[in-house]
């Protein structure tokens, strides 16, 4: 394998890679923060490239603000879809509902909430497939190498929003009080915190962080209806692969189907995909909490 | 004027009636056993006074007002702390900032201030630090504390429990089965710790099955039995009534 | 309890909305002159892809007007045309159930205009059996399978690569190699197969074929692969005409290919450029849409007025899947009945022609696959290739010369 080749090769895998991070690390703060396995979890991320959409390519706004905005937007967005579908949901509930029961309904929901998002998008926009002209179209072609400026912009990016979600998680009380509710919530009440308010916060940044990798990657892939389907799945797989609850795993998982389906493809073709299924089974089988979750220790 | 006041407290879990009618009353820095034979109550009164169950009858007073369904944070940011039997703890964090987040929620700055590191913040925040030495200290868990809260031995979890409750400054402790499952000389210790934070200016609630240490431990005494409340008292007084040694069943500790 | 129930209720009713919305009709029916009679036709389109959107539009423009201009007259009876047209999500379970759903709910005899081989494939299961009579797209080969009576393919995916490569060779005299980049569904892999089949008769070494899931946004680590096999060649069997044909020239221009392009399908070029730059798209040899020729039909160029009009964004995909309704329209009024039965054996024994805004067509036998009906269809075409932004314009081929060229390139006997 050339240098050249092996270097695209790692960019692709760095780009794809980094958008599942980001789609990772929002699933698992809504899920350890509100208990929610949110399925709909595609839909933001779609809805993050057609505001991006909106923002950049029709309003013709500064890249990194469209991108900031895209993020709020979302998390506008899904503390409107915690307040409106699950807060409701969850008011239903009586102490003694199970903790299963509570995860299973929360789950069918999001699989409704995921087709209306899905239709609606479908009715609101049409089935017009849209694209974002790359705000970096530039191609560095330098030693034999070549690398679109566009995906290096969306790594660098993406580190620098898991940098800023280290900071918010570790160094704010804020983020303290995020952990903290993730692993005990009646714990927490009984310190004198309305929880609520924390979980509609959890919801709103896992959203705002699937609405950042759909914005993101936006200029790279198309802005179409179902673009948030396949990314759901694999997004799970990763999230099950790198552990629940364990930020490094995350990021490692989401970096390594990166790189399986990057390198697998060049080097096993078609039959890549299957092998990331069979290595996710594998992991399972031996490491059932995920590579690095929180059940694995 | 009690500190904590149930009137005619009634709660019923379908066909099954847990509390019925139940009064009694709390005075400032008293501690207060509450105990009867399994079933007897004591649990759903507890979740009733915390605020995770609601009473189907009756009605609660703090300090005079009515906290009858008023949610878990608010009363507990009125002034009463709980304990649950299993201590509630953040595993992963170490003792010190177990505490140390416990103080900061209950001063409830906001978050972006401290995020920008202002100045009333940082202040806060090492009028919180000091705290939290000061609480450790007392509750002798100072020499560990930058342990991971998931490496100390049981008792000192149970002491860090504590501690978290403490950072909160409440008026009223509820104490869940504090001595349960320790040894004598363990007890002891435990049981003068709770004395120590009585004289902090703090009344305590206890459900205890350990009928030695709550019979030395307690100003009073409340019976339940059947979810009825079947006398009061102080310790001698419970420990000679025939109806307390029949709901027993001549258990040998009486 | 009660109004636990009637919470749960509405939740379901809530979640199952979007499925009922997507399986309604989509065309509801104009009331139709007492005198004049309507006749149901089914469709089923992939909602979920631009090319199945445009198609439906299209037919919503082309049947109103063909309503009130002439309509469909049989034996004396003029009848309205109305369109029933269900999602089958390009799907296999999908299209058979839109089709089951059309034959056994709202007994249509004719289905006409489906696109997707997949769904169209798996919708034979039924209409077969039934003597329902399809009119559709669709590359697979199983359309022409000898078995079938009933259906007959209208669109030229089968037989308009005889010429193309010619055209190639042309535009890049030369060009040796091929590599084939195509989805991985039936659609893709028989159009892979035929398309090295006509290459490597033209003289052209097909290197491999690299295939991707259809809804693959990241098309990086194809395009990387097929970079790294060095042909001078990429030609994209089977691959939708809209973004995910320019996200696949866009991978390519990135990962620094700089051979020829060849498409045996016409991108949507204001979809395609939308996602890729221009530079991604230069040298490609293509089957140059009617409209875009240098002295375009009359139809055609109605048909691109009508639509700019109605729908303002030009759709080049929108026009290559009508010529089944035109051919279905010739063959009932060739045959001068509405039994299906009588229709497929009259055309299927003495042959159909028709003219569209896609140029002219007719049906043509497939000796090479074994069946002596006329199943099939050859068209017009014109090639062109793509310089500076635009078509260049290379030559075009007539139907009849087209039916030759496959007849020489495929052996097995006449086609007409």
């Amino acid at each position: 394998m050339s240098l050249s080749l092996f270097v695209q090769l790692l960019v692709n895998a760095l780009t794809i890679g980094s958008i599942y991070v980001l789609m990772v690390l929002g699933l698992d703060i809504i899920l350890r923060g509100t208990k929610i396995l949110n399925f709909a979890h595609g839909q933001l991320y779609m809805l993050g490239a057609y505001v991006m959409f909106l923002f950049f390519q029709a309003l013709h706004w500064n890249f990194l603000l469209s991108l900031a905005l895209t993020g709020l937007a979302l998390g506008l967005v899904g503390m409107l879809i915690y307040l409106g579908v699950f807060a409701t949901l969850a008011r239903r509930f009586t102490p003694t509902t199970t903790f299963s029961y509570r995860l299973l309904l929360s789950a069918m929901a999001s699989v409704g909430l995921m087709m209306i998002l899905q239709q609606g998008t479908l009715l609101g926009f049409g089935t017009q497939e849209r694209g974002i002209q790359p705000p970096f179209p530039q191609i560095i072609d330098s030693f034999g190498v070549r690398v679109s400026l566009m995906r290096l912009a969306i790594i660098l990016a993406s580190l620098v929003i898991c940098v800023l979600l280290y900071l918010l998680m570790n160094k704010t009380s804020l983020g303290r009080l995020m952990r903290a509710v993730s692993y005990d919530p009646e714990a927490v009440t009984l310190q004198g915190v309305n929880t609520f308010w924390v979980f509609v916060f959890c919801f709103a940044l896992g959203s705002a962080l699937a609405g950042l990798a759909g914005g993101i990657i936006a200029p790279v892939f198309s802005v179409t209806p179902a673009m948030g389907q396949d990314v759901i799945f694999l997004s799970l797989l990763v999230l099950l692969v790198g552990g629940i609850g364990s930020y490094r795993g995350t990021i490692a998982g989401g970096l390594l189907i990166g790189l399986l389906l990057s390198f697998g493809f060049q080097l096993l073709g078609g039959v890549a995909e299957l092998f990331v299924f069979m290595l996710v089974i594998v992991i399972l089988i031996f490491k059932p909490g995920g590579m690095l979750g929180e059940a694995a220790e | 004027m009690p500190l904590l006041l149930v009137k005619n407290v009634t709660k019923v879990f379908g066909a099954l009636i847990a509390l019925r009618d139940v009064s009694f009353e709390v005075n400032r820095l008293e501690i207060l056993g509450l105990i009867g034979p399994n079933g007897a109550g004591k649990s759903t009164l507890f979740n009733l006074i915390s605020g995770f169950h609601r009473p189907d009858k009756g009605k609660i007073l703090f300090k005079d007002t009515e906290i009858t369904g008023l949610r878990v944070d608010r009363i507990a940011g009125m002034g009463i702390g709980r304990i649950f039997q299993e201590p509630t703890l953040f595993m992963q964090e170490t003792v010190f900032e177990n505490v140390f987040s416990g103080l900061h929620r209950h001063y409830r700055e906001p978050a972006w201030k401290a995020f920008l590191h202002t100045r009333a913040a940082n202040r806060e925040e090492a009028v919180s630090r000091e705290k939290a030495a000061e609480i450790l200290e007392f509750m002798d868990l100072a020499a560990m504390r930058d342990e991971l809260a998931a490496n100390l031995p049981h008792g000192h979890q149970r002491s860090l429990a504590i501690a978290i409750a403490l950072a909160c400054e409440p008026e009223l402790l509820l104490l869940d089965e504090p001595v349960t499952g320790m040894n004598p000389s363990e007890t002891a210790v435990m049981s003068d710790k709770i004395r120590q934070i009585r004289e902090r200016g703090i009344t305590v609630l206890i459900v205890e099955h350990d009928m030695r240490a709550v019979m030395s431990l307690c100003d009073r005494i409340v019976v339940l039995n059947l979810g009825e409340k079947l006398v009061e008292g102080t310790p001698d007084r419970i420990k000679s009534d025939q109806r307390v040694i029949e709901a027993y069943l001549g258990k040998q500790v009486i | 309890m009660k109004k636990r129930l009637a919470f749960i209720t509405l939740a379901i009713a809530f979640m199952a909305m979007p499925l009922l919305i997507s399986c309604s009709p989509a065309a509801t029916p104009p009331a139709p002159p007492a005198e004049v009679k309507t006749l149901k036709i089914g469709a089923s389109l992939p909602f979920t892809d631009s090319m199945g959107i445009d198609t439906k539009k299209a037919l919503e423009m082309i049947v109103p007007a063909f309503n009130q201009a002439v309509g469909l007259t049989v034996k004396g009876q003029k009848y309205n045309l109305d369109f029933v047209i269900y999602d089958d999500k390009y799907t296999a379970d999908g299209g058979r159930a839109a089709v089951e759903r059309l034959v056994n709910e709202d007994k249509v005899q004719f289905i006409v205009g489906q696109i997707g081989s997949a769904p169209i494939v798996a919708g034979l299961t039924v209409t077969e059996p039934a003597k329902v009579l399809v009119f559709c797209g669709g590359a697979s080969d199983k359309i022409i399978n000898p078995n079938n009576k009933y259906v007959f393919g209208t669109a030229v995916w089968r037989t308009n690569l005889p010429p193309l490569f010619p055209y190639l060779k042309q535009a890049f005299p030369n060009a040796k190699t091929i590599v084939n980049l195509s989805p991985d569904d039936e659609t893709g892999k028989n159009l892979a197969r035929d398309n090295s089949k006509v290459a490597t008769a033209a003289g052209f070494t097909v290197l491999d074929s690299v295939y991707y899931p259809r809804p693959t946004q990241d098309f990086a680590p194809f395009a990387t692969k097929v970079v790294s096999l060095n042909p001078d060649v990429v030609n994209f069997p089977g691959t939708a005409a809209g973004t995910s044909f320019g996200l696949q020239l866009k991978a390519l221009y990135e990962a620094g290919y700089k051979g020829a392009l060849v498409s045996p399908m016409p991108p949507n070029l204001s979809e395609v450029l939308s996602v890729a730059p221009k530079e991604a798209l230069e040298g490609m040899v293509t089957i140059m849409p009617p409209t875009d020729v240098p002295n375009p039909s009359s139809m055609a160029s109605q048909y691109q007025k009508d639509w700019t009009a109605k729908y303002g964004q030009w759709s080049v995909a929108s026009l290559q899947w009508i010529p089944a309704f035109y051919a279905f329209v010739e063959a009932v009024k060739k045959t001068d009945s509405l039994d299906p039965g009588a229709v497929a054996s009259n055309i299927s024994a003495n042959g159909l022609s028709w003219e569209s805004a896609n140029g002219k067509a007719m049906l043509v036998k497939r000796p090479d696959y074994k069946n002596n009906r006329f199943c099939d269809t050859v068209s017009s075409l014109n090639f062109g290739k793509f310089t500076n932004g635009k078509y260049e314009f290379l030559g075009s081929i007539s139907a009849e010369d087209l039916a030759k060229a496959n007849e020489a390139a495929f052996d097995g006997g006449s086609w007409k």
